[in-house]
């Protein structure tokens, strides 16, 4: 049973995704909805470009470490935005992973970016860090790296554990921009509590769209709020129909 | 032709891993061996983050950056951490003991400290949301469940009152779930794409 929901679910997606990509194929991103905090972090980036200073990205502790997950993927479509962006910029960006896999992930695109930029020989590895294999080693090796004067903002777009708000309260006391973006419904309520830019639930996987990385990102983004949706309605209903003692 | 060959490798595992997983038990040898694979290519890219580390901090040290004394530390630690775990073996007793002993008290003083930022977080709140429906929201059901946490009404034993108290217990569940459906769809249509060989920002 639980397979077959899984894949009328998964149908669901590929068929409503399909739609929605040939729908709006001309324009994909007309009429979709905007996140509030993606406006501030343009000009956060912007600024950095302007007046030379670093922007740092974490990128959390989940791909394929304790917990297989693919939240790790979350921060990447906002990394690459960023790194295609500030390879103008007099101080490069810094992604810090605290996974293995992730710190690959995230060198190839910091490298891709500056491939793209025609400017391979500015790249150096040490712009995409392992921070650390535990939580509290990535926790410090970020504290230690947010608190460099070169930095105008931290972006946290990932997999954290709650002590990462230690980063966010760091921010707002070092004056620094912050986008605070978890899969961690933990997190996010901390990230909430602490600082003025965060996405909650769903729009942890919106970054891609609302950046206008790829058409299909758009796409999803409409499949998503559909798909939330109709598990809403379907939720109620079943609800109604419990109480009437139909089901 | 190189890259090509990498995303078709890429695709065509994700598809055999999804194919496996909804013909279980028949491909469970395929499906144990792929996320087997899985596992080895996730250790190498770990191998491949220490080495990382490593270089990295030996760069801060060279080029004598701000707080390289910091790098020194690590490198240190992981020296002897490393030196520790080879001459005794990673389940020693003593090696493990010690270990806990520095790991242990930074991570205790890291809790206490997040304690700290909370409390001083929670009275910040207001100051910096503004009073807006979703922030007094926010604010109202955080002390309201700190109280209920505490269990005095519960200790009470009033049978309305726990009623009450167990329908509001409920409530922070339905939230996250509904919060949970959300980022699960957000994950499920990162899948397809990462299965459809759109989300490959490393690989263009």
């Amino acid at each position: 049973m639980t397979r077959l929901a899984a894949l009328i679910m998964i149908g669901a997606a590929v068929v409503l995704l399909a739609f929605f990509w040939l729908l709006k194929r001309k324009n994909p991103y007309a009429g979709l909805r905007t996140l509030a905090p993606f406006k501030p972090l343009e000009k956060a980036r912007l600024q950095a470009i302007e007046d030379g200073s670093r922007m740092v990205i974490m990128l959390g502790n989940s791909l394929l470490s304790q917990e297989v997950s693919i939240s790790g993927m979350g921060g990447m479509p906002i990394l690459k935005k960023l790194a295609d962006q500030a390879v103008l910029g007099d101080h490069a960006p810094i992604a810090m992973s605290g996974e293995g896999s992730l710190a690959c992930l995230s060198q190839m695109i910091l490298a891709g970016a500056y491939r793209d930029g025609l400017a391979p020989e500015l790249f150096s590895n040490d712009q995409s860090q392992f921070a650390g294999a535990s939580p509290f080693a990535y926790l410090a090796a970020c504290l230690a790296e947010g608190f460099d004067d070169n930095n105008s903002a931290l972006v946290l777009a990932g997999h954290f554990r709650p002590e990462m708000v230690l980063l966010a309260d760091l921010a707002g006391r070092e004056g620094l921009f912050c986008l605070a973006d978890s899969d961690a419904p933990g997190a996010q309520a901390l990230f909430y509590a602490s600082t003025m830019h965060t996405l909650i639930g769903e729009e942890f996987y919106a970054g891609g769209a609302n950046l206008r990385i790829h058409p299909l990102q758009a796409a999803s983004l409409r499949t998503q709020d559909v798909l939330r949706i109709l598990i809403a309605v379907t939720l109620i209903v079943g609800v109604a129909l419990k109480l009437m003692g139909i089901i | 032709m190189k890259k090509v060959l990498a995303i078709i490798t890429a695709i065509g595992v994700g598809l055999a891993v999804v194919i496996a997983y909804f013909l279980r038990p028949l491909l469970d040898p395929m499906l144990e061996l792929l996320l087997q694979w899985g596992i080895i290519l996730g250790s190498v890219a770990a191998l491949v983050g220490i080495i990382n580390l490593l270089i990295t901090h030996w760069h801060k040290i060279r080029q004598k950056k701000e707080h390289f004394v910091f790098s020194f530390v690590v490198l240190l630690s992981f020296a002897l951490s490393f030196m520790g775990g080879i001459v005794l073996g990673p389940q020693d007793e003593t090696y493990i003991r010690w270990l806990a002993a520095l790991q242990v008290p930074i991570e205790v003083s890291l809790m206490a400290l997040l304690a700290l930022t909370l409390t001083y977080a929670g009275f910040q709140f207001f100051r910096m949301r503004g009073w807006t429906p979703l922030s007094l929201a926010f604010g109202i059901s955080a002390l309201l469940f700190l109280i209920l946490d505490i269990g005095f009404f519960q200790a009470l034993e009033l049978p309305f009152v726990n009623q009450i108290i167990e329908f509001l217990e409920h409530l922070p569940l339905a939230g996250g779930r509904g919060i949970l459906i959300g980022i699960s769809l957000g994950a499920l249509l990162t899948g397809l794409r990462v299965l459809f060989g759109v989300e490959r920002h490393y690989g263009e």
